[in-house]
């Protein structure tokens, strides 16, 4: 289904559709007022940017140079060409570890990966651990947001979810005491695990380090805890320098939920005495996307989500309506550089409005890129027939004066004349909920002509 | 070395792109008064603060009998109920009420705080406890991240920037503090 | 000093539409001083099949509005989101000084007014309580305002030349730049969402009590107008040129 077929679906429910909008609103509110408290946040948002081209364009030499100097620090560092190769080596460490139980914290990359169904499949229990995710997990469904997985969801949904999973009393759906619940059932499976995985904010070249971001201590507790850390990291993941972070950490958790930072930065150097910790470097059509020029800016991409709460497409249609890792305007850009087949809608599914590009805190043009990978899809021969045919005679009438006078004047005769019943039809997707502007009897060209030529 | 390694590096020389420099990052203005916009941030961030001396007898009004006290503070080691050794194992790590540590660092625009590792003893103890008390010294703090990180001279195994106690919106955007680790924290605050 | 001279450009619905929208504008670029053309030939711009991914289909588009513009000092136009496509797009092949030319010297009306007539202040009447509408590619595009998204100094072009009027309050409003889901063929592509976009926009102009709505994109208040009509809702969509140019309401 299209992102048109899937935003009017959700917009049909539209008590819920206000909530959703007006709940991202205001996250993109705290993200506005915690931004206003740095003066320098243009500037941090320009470095940020500068710093992330900095390493697209030397990305070879700073994998390189991590690698280097995570080995030196005891880090296993793994590289995978696709996702498939990244699950099969997270299997691998898990069958040398004799592992079966394995918990996991917010990591997009392992969710584009498929991770979860491929371990399962094999046998293994994989919980993840962030609330948000836990809950998407219990309802079988892939997270909608990629920092608040399950904004799609209201509390009397997850009561039930929790009620069926967690056995807590049916119709209680006080935030407070869900949370409560989740603690207990997730202590458990922390204290259990053998294998804790998550992603990766940032890795750093210079000293062979990564950094690993959350609220709610998810992946340290998971980590700290199982004897074995995985972390699957994304290659346009690294910085170069230590002091980079000093930018990032600024720029990251105002942009995402206007708090001055996550609660937890952690920063993994070395393993624990006696512990493992791996690095499996992703690039799953990375370097691809490295290789288009006019798209290679998305993959500056922190994951803050902040175009997401901006988005008044995305806040009016779901995470869902993208049917996609990455949903939103960051996701509509990245998606076709995987499957341009599958994802041709969504570089269509946004006014251009641009405000996704002056929240973005490393300033992805996004608007931009969706405009030109509106004219990839057509070039190559995906859009819509009809609309293919529309548009060749659009751009016949409007190169010619000629015909776009006669046209026009047509136009409007027959729109004052034809009953309405001719006008409003179902081909008319713009009557459906809308009124035509009613034709006036000269154009401004009639009116020139006659008034002042 | 992986044959994927190979191919990946390669894939990217191969574009040849030209290489922008890494931009510097200037000194950006610093204003106001660094202990007030540290303690704004952290009682913002749902942080307990006290001013004050490492003192015993200021930990018997935020502890209760009987609590499971675990402290990695030299002058306040007399507070601990546990041994050092009782943190390997797990179910004694998971009944801990209290935990105190030093901080190296702290952050006016943030309220974050430095705990390298070898402040903490083990890794999981100030995620897992239910109670997290910091002590920071006033003449470690700074105005951001920037001052912060420059500051670190010693890179640790793991190093750890707090910023409060463990908290989730994730159902409806309803602020909960406890998601998994401390359900409080208190930063005590000396000259 | 001589007059400047500006080739009026109307965009194709703004002509075939909305006639007194380009007859507002002519007049009001007039009264303030301009030798205005408006140069017969013209269409359109070509945003439409561009936005549809069809940019490669405009060489005759770009040719006639090159041809059409290339010869005036500035180039007006009462379209901010028309102006950004000019201002981003508009080449035609093998005549890159005169598109290069086109380009830069394109102006959407108001930042016209403000920036290059450097006029401050416009004297007409408009007693009533109107909300304006910053739609997105003036906004974001040309920048006639700083946008609530970035930490810069506050600027508003168009609310600034609008609070000089008599008589005439603004109201505030919950969201004071959010896109109305107008988009070009997203109205038609994205129907419903577009529909309800355009609701929750003129939802916060009513709530607010506004009695019309105004902007410099008459796409946006077109698509605004056609749900007010259709569902018989208690305001009015009204150009900025109009209320410049001392139109009642």
């Amino acid at each position: 289904m299209s992102h048109s077929q899937k935003a009017a679906e959700f917009v049909q429910n539209e008590a819920k559709t206000n909530w959703h909008n007006e709940t991202l609103w205001w996250v993109r509110n705290k993200r506005d007022i915690s931004t206003q408290k740095i003066p320098e946040w243009e500037e941090l948002r320009s470095l940020g940017s500068a710093v992330k081209e900095n390493v697209m364009t030397n990305l070879a030499d700073y994998l390189e140079e991590f690698e280097k100097n995570a080995t030196a620090n005891g880090i296993h560092v793994h590289w995978a060409a696709d996702g498939q190769e990244h699950n099969r080596i997270v299997q691998s460490i898990l069958e040398q570890h004799n592992a079966k139980k394995v918990v996991k914290s917010k990591s997009i990359l392992t969710e584009e990966c498929g991770l979860n169904h491929h371990l399962e499949d094999i046998g293994i229990e994989v919980v993840d651990t962030d609330l948000g995710e836990r809950i998407v997990q219990f309802a079988k469904q892939p997270p909608s947001h990629i920092v608040l997985p399950a904004i799609h969801m209201k509390k009397e949904e997850i009561s039930e979810l929790f009620h069926k999973h967690l056995q807590t009393e049916e119709g209680n759906n006080d935030p407070q005491y869900l949370t409560e619940a989740a603690r207990q059932h997730l202590r458990e499976k922390f204290l259990n695990a053998d294998v804790a995985i998550t992603g990766v904010n940032f890795g750093i070249a210079e000293t062979g380090g990564f950094v690993v971001c959350t609220n709610e201590g998810n992946a340290d507790m998971g980590v700290h805890l199982a004897p074995v850390h995985i972390a699957s990291m994304g290659i346009e993941k690294l910085i170069p320098r230590f002091e980079d972070l000093g930018i990032f950490t600024r720029l990251l958790a105002r942009s995402a939920t206007g708090q001055p930072i996550t609660n937890y930065t952690s920063h993994f150097h070395r393993p624990e005495s006696g512990k493992e910790i791996h690095v499996v470097l992703v690039d799953n059509g990375r370097t691809a996307q490295l290789g288009r020029e006019k798209f290679r800016n998305s993959l500056k991409c922190i994951r803050c989500g902040a175009c997401m709460n901006t988005c008044p497409i995305y806040r009016r249609s779901g995470g869902y309506s993208y049917n996609s890792t990455v949903p939103g305007p960051i996701g509509s850009i990245l998606s076709p550089g995987f499957d341009l087949k599958k994802n041709k809608s969504l570089p269509f599914a946004s006014t251009l409005c641009g405000s996704c590009s002056d929240v973005c805190p490393v300033k992805i043009n996004i608007h931009e890129q969706l405009y030109e990978w509106r004219q990839v899809i057509v070039s190559e021969g995906l859009d819509a027939s009809p609309k293919k045919f529309a548009m060749k005679v659009a751009s016949k009438v409007l190169g010619s004066s000629k015909l776009y006078f006669s046209l026009g004047k047509m136009a409007r005769k027959s729109l004052s004349t034809l009953p309405n019943k001719m006008i409003y039809n179902n081909l008319n997707a713009w009557g459906k909920q809308r009124d035509l502007p009613k034709p006036p009897k000269e154009s401004f060209k009639e009116w020139y002509k006659k008034n002042r030529s | 070395m992986s044959d994927s390694r190979a191919a990946i590096l390669s894939r990217i020389r191969d574009l040849n792109l030209e290489k922008k420099e890494h931009p510097v990052i200037p000194d950006f203005e610093k204003n106001g008064d660094v202990k007030s916009q540290f303690i704004n941030s952290l009682v913002a961030s749902h942080v307990s603060v006290i001013e004050g001396n490492l003192d015993t007898s200021l930990f018997e009004q935020i502890t209760s009998k009987n609590d499971i006290i675990y402290s990695n503070v030299d002058e306040l080691s007399s507070l601990s109920t546990i041994q050092k050794d009782q943190l390997e194992d797990q179910l004694t790590l998971s009944s801990l009420d209290h935990v105190i540590v030093r901080g190296e660092i702290g952050v006016g625009e943030n309220g974050a705080i430095w705990l390298p590792e070898i402040n903490i003893e083990k890794r999981v103890m100030s995620f897992i406890t239910l109670h997290l008390i910091v002590i920071v010294s006033k003449n470690d703090l700074v105005h951001d991240m920037h001052q912060a990180y420059s500051k670190i001279k010693e890179l640790p195994g793991f190093g750890l920037f707090v910023a409060g106690p463990s908290k989730t919106a994730d159902i409806e955007q309803s602020l909960v503090i406890g998601a998994h680790g401390p359900k409080r924290m208190t930063v005590l605050l000396t000259d | 000093m001589s007059k400047p001279k500006v080739g009026l450009f109307i965009p194709c619905y703004v002509d075939q539409f909305y006639p007194q929208v380009a007859i507002a504008s002519l007049e009001l670029l007039e009264k303030l001083g301009c030798e205005v053309t408006y140069p017969m030939n013209q269409t359109c711009c070509g945003q439409p099949t561009a936005n549809s991914g069809y940019e490669h289909l405009n060489t005759s588009v770009n040719d006639l509005f090159v041809d059409n513009f290339a010869s005036f000092e500035y180039i007006v136009c009462p379209s901010g989101s028309c102006t950004l496509h000019v201002k981003e797009h508009m080449h035609a092949e093998g005549k890159p000084n005169e598109s290069l030319h086109v380009r830069e010297n394109s102006y959407e009306l108001v930042e016209f007014i403000t920036d290059v007539l450097g006029v401050s202040e416009i004297s007409v009447v408009f007693p009533h309580k109107v909300g304006y509408h910053a739609s997105c590619h003036g906004l974001r595009g040309l920048r006639l305002g700083s946008g609530s998204e970035r930490n810069i100094a506050q600027f508003n072009k168009p609310e600034q030349l609008l609070k000089t009027i008599e008589g005439l309050e603004l109201v505030d409003l919950d969201m004071k730049d959010e896109c109305c889901g107008f988009g070009g063929t997203f109205a038609v592509a994205e129907e419903a969402l577009s529909v309800k976009m355009g609701k929750d926009r003129i939802t916060d102009h009513i709530k607010h009590e506004a009695e019309v709505i105004t902007g410099y994109d008459m796409s946006c208040l077109m698509h605004m107008e056609g749900i007010i009509n259709r569902d018989g809702l208690p305001i009015k969509v009204k150009h900025i040129a109009e209320i410049l140019n001392g139109a009642g309401l």
